[in-house]
């Protein structure tokens, strides 16, 4: 599963967690999971983004919720499997 | 990290060698509750210190069993047992040589996919293992059911549901954990298995040490650590190998560089085989709305079209309800206290009455009747990022501008602009090269900001009445068109066509909070307000002074001498000299465009600033004007922005250059198609 998850992230497209998960027939946070246990192995980077603070931006007010993250990974090595 | 100076000579200071004295060690992810378990069996009875050469906290206490006393062990919070922070190595290390007698992993109900990864790496250790269950109040909350009973005959190791902060199960995990301690639990634990392609991989490491793993390492733990790379391991494993068999593991290890991969996916294969067997998903409420909804808002084709859809419904609220009120406020307020200001005018000097009439009540009056224009901008993009839209627009955007071959890196920071253009700039701080970093501060300032949008907003209706909505819809779609125009182009130079994914965590959809929405309204309104009573007012009094001097006669204004000087440019996007200065003007905030045609045309106090810009102007140079509001150079803040960011006047100049060349351009073609179509 972790193989399906990093082809599907090599291809290069933007994708949302709920939608890989249709994509790999299993749950959200599952896919959750191996994202951030691809992050801590560093092959996927968590974007920062707010380096400009909120102002203008059109994610703030969920960033501000109570357990509701924006998270944005970028994939930084290449896989050939 | 020499291993031996973590626990090897300096063990903990525990009563481990007293009669009937147990020792327990708690592991568990962070935010699993384990502290909560550990602080509700110690209580008081506990220190706190550091691990040996570490500055990881380290906390033990004790408590009594039965007839045992505890001594309890918090381990450092830790996602696996892969040597990849101090944290993960001392957990490891402690359960391996310390031998605890029981190991308590807490796991958390209601991110159990994450959990059980500890778990899996857990059970393949030799101690004996309990899982503690914890959250399942969250997780019941959240529609999820976890069924301990299932997950145990799964595991095959005990499982005890535990809500560990209201101190429910916790006696029938401590009857678990005595059970265990008494020998009367024999584990039979279902181990993860590494990726079919590598289990031969996996026996050849195995035979290959096999006999050379120093104690108390398990020569099966050993080889799976090898094949994922664990740096301690490794060292540990070529120093005590012969030079042959060390040859032999790293020729194997080279065969399977993925290994890594292989290993981490048997243990996912596992967690979720588990999490299949043991957790029901009823969830028929929020989640699955969410997901529903998204299937079309993030779909590659129905997404856009509803982007575009729910983009045109804010602009024609916008122009439906928020026109009107404008036309109003400027009827009702601004022309009648002009009347009123010119009717007092025996009271001061002439220069003040026109400076109060035309510069001030002209000027930043003029702007000032946007405000229920914003107030409903505001509010409607307020409603859409609190309801969850927002991340579903943004992604629809990102996915649009892949497809465009622009780099997602330069896309985050481009999102920003939507807002304002200051925090898209300072957003490309993300972006690590930096000539892609340049480049993309570059186009930034295409995104259409509110200001721009709010100039839209007040001149598409004067100009198109009923069409206003599809020629604000149109403006954004031209910017956006230029903004990936130039982007690909980024994309083909810097880029050089590398790709990356962008993978992102949509919230949930949510119900809206007007009173969220209340403040987000107030507080941009109010910045609206004090912007104009700064610096549009004093630029509006500045464009009043120029328009005044010499001789009190517009035409023979500095102002129309200064206009009359760059309007020969202005005749191919058929702007005359004063559409062109109120062009200008917008360099310092781009309200300013209306703040300074409302000073120029201040003298015609019958009618409204758009109505009498209305009937001086073509629809054509209307279009004109607004593509150029939109495409023309960044306002002053901005541009201050790019110079601190970029440290170049170079750059600074050429984005100011590039912006205005692509504004006089599409602007005149925009000008010369609308003429050819007779609008």
């Amino acid at each position: 599963m972790l193989n399906q998850l990093l082809v599907e992230i090599s291809k290069g497209n933007t994708l949302d967690i709920n939608g890989l998960a249709d994509r790999l027939a299993t749950t959200p946070g599952m896919v959750k999971a191996m994202l951030e246990h691809l992050e801590r192995s560093g092959a996927l980077l968590n974007v920062q983004t707010c380096d400009g603070g909120c102002q203008g931006c059109g994610l703030a007010a969920q960033c501000q919720k109570k357990n509701t993250e924006n998270r944005l990974w970028e994939y930084i090595i290449p896989y050939s499997g | 990290m020499n291993l031996d100076t973590l626990h090897g000579s300096k063990k903990l200071d525990n009563s481990a060698t007293e009669a009937k004295t147990s020792r327990i060690a708690l592991v568990g992810q962070p935010n699993t509750g384990k502290s909560t378990l550990f602080n509700l069996l110690t209580g008081l009875n506990q220190h706190v210190g550091n691990w040996p050469g570490k500055t990881v906290e380290q906390k033990q206490g004790f408590f009594t069993l039965g007839d045992r006393k505890i001594n309890l062990i918090d381990l450092p919070g830790t996602y696996s047992l892969t040597a990849n922070s101090p944290e993960e190595i001392i957990t490891r290390e402690f359960i391996l040589r310390e031998e605890p007698d029981v190991v308590v992993a807490v796991v958390s109900a209601a991110t159990l996919e994450r959990s059980l990864y500890l778990v899996a790496e857990l059970i393949a250790l030799p101690t004996p293992l309990v899982i503690a269950l914890n959250m399942v109040d969250v997780a019941e909350h959240e529609g999820l059911r976890v069924e301990a009973d299932v997950l145990q005959a799964a595991i095959g190791v005990p499982v005890v549901p535990i809500t560990a902060t209201r101190a429910k199960g916790i006696s029938d995990l401590l009857k678990v954990v005595m059970q265990t301690l008494e020998g009367k639990i024999i584990s039979a634990a279902r181990l993860p298995e590494i990726r079919a392609d590598h289990r031969q991989a996996l026996k050849e490491v195995i035979s290959i040490i096999s006999g050379s793993v120093p104690s108390p390492y398990p020569t099966d733990w050993a080889a799976l650590k090898l094949l994922e790379g664990d740096a301690e391991i490794t060292n540990m494993m070529q120093s005590c190998l012969p030079d042959g068999k060390w040859e032999a593991v790293h020729d194997v290890l080279r065969e399977h560089d993925d290994a890594m991969l292989a290993v981490a996916s048997g243990r996912y294969e596992w967690v979720v085989r588990m999490v299949r067997a043991a957790v029901a998903r009823p969830r028929p409420g929020q989640i699955s709305l969410t997901e529903r909804l998204d299937r079309w808002a993030t779909h590659p084709i129905s997404g856009p079209i509803i982007l575009a859809g729910v983009l045109g419904i804010v602009f024609w609220l916008t122009f439906t309800v928020g026109a009107p009120l404008q036309s109003w406020l400027e009827e009702q307020v601004v022309v009648r206290l002009a009347d009123l200001t010119s009717s007092a005018q025996g009271s001061f000097p002439a220069w003040i009455s026109s400076l109060l009439v035309e510069g001030v009540i002209g000027g930043v009056g003029s702007v000032l009747t946007f405000l229920p224009i914003l107030a409903i901008f505001f509010a409607a993009f307020g409603f859409l990022e609190d309801v969850g839209y927002m991340a579903r627009a943004a992604f629809v955007m990102d996915n649009l501008m892949h497809l465009m071959g622009l780099h997602g890196r330069s896309f985050l920071p481009l999102f920003l602009g939507f807002g304002c253009n200051v925090p898209s700039v300072l957003g490309t701080r993300v972006i690590d090269s930096r000539q892609a970093r340049f480049l993309t501060i570059l186009i930034a300032p295409f995104m259409p900001c509110t200001a721009r949008m709010a100039v839209v907003a007040f001149l598409a209706p004067a100009f198109f009445g009923s069409y206003a909505t599809l020629v604000a819809l149109g403006l954004v779609a031209l910017s956006l068109l230029v903004l990936m125009l130039s982007g690909i182009f980024l994309n083909l130079v810097i880029f050089k066509g590398q790709r990356s994914a962008f993978i992102m965590e949509m919230p949930l959809y949510t119900l809206p909070n007007w009173r969220t929405i209340g403040m987000l309204v107030w507080q941009r309104g109010l910045s609206f307000v004090q912007k104009a009573g700064s610096t549009i007012l004093v630029l509006s009094i500045i464009v009043w002074a120029l328009s005044r001097l010499p001789d009190g006669n517009l035409e023979t204004s500095y102002l129309a001498g200064f206009g009359k000087l760059v309007e020969p440019i202005g005749q191919y996007m058929g702007l005359d000299w004063r559409l062109m200065v109120a062009l200008l003007a917008s360099f310092v905030a781009k309200e300013n465009a209306i703040a300074t045609l409302g000073v120029v045309f201040g003298n015609a106090s019958e009618a409204t600033l758009a109505q009498t810009l209305a009937t001086t102007f073509s629809p054509a140079s209307g279009l004109a004007f607004l593509t150029a509001s939109m495409l023309f150079i960044p306002c002053a803040a901005t541009v201050a922005v790019i110079r601190q960011e970029t440290g170049s006047w170079r750059w600074t100049f050429l984005n100011l250059g590039l912006m205005l060349f692509v504004a006089l351009v599409v602007s005149s073609v925009v000008y010369s198609i609308a003429n050819l179509l007779v609008i």
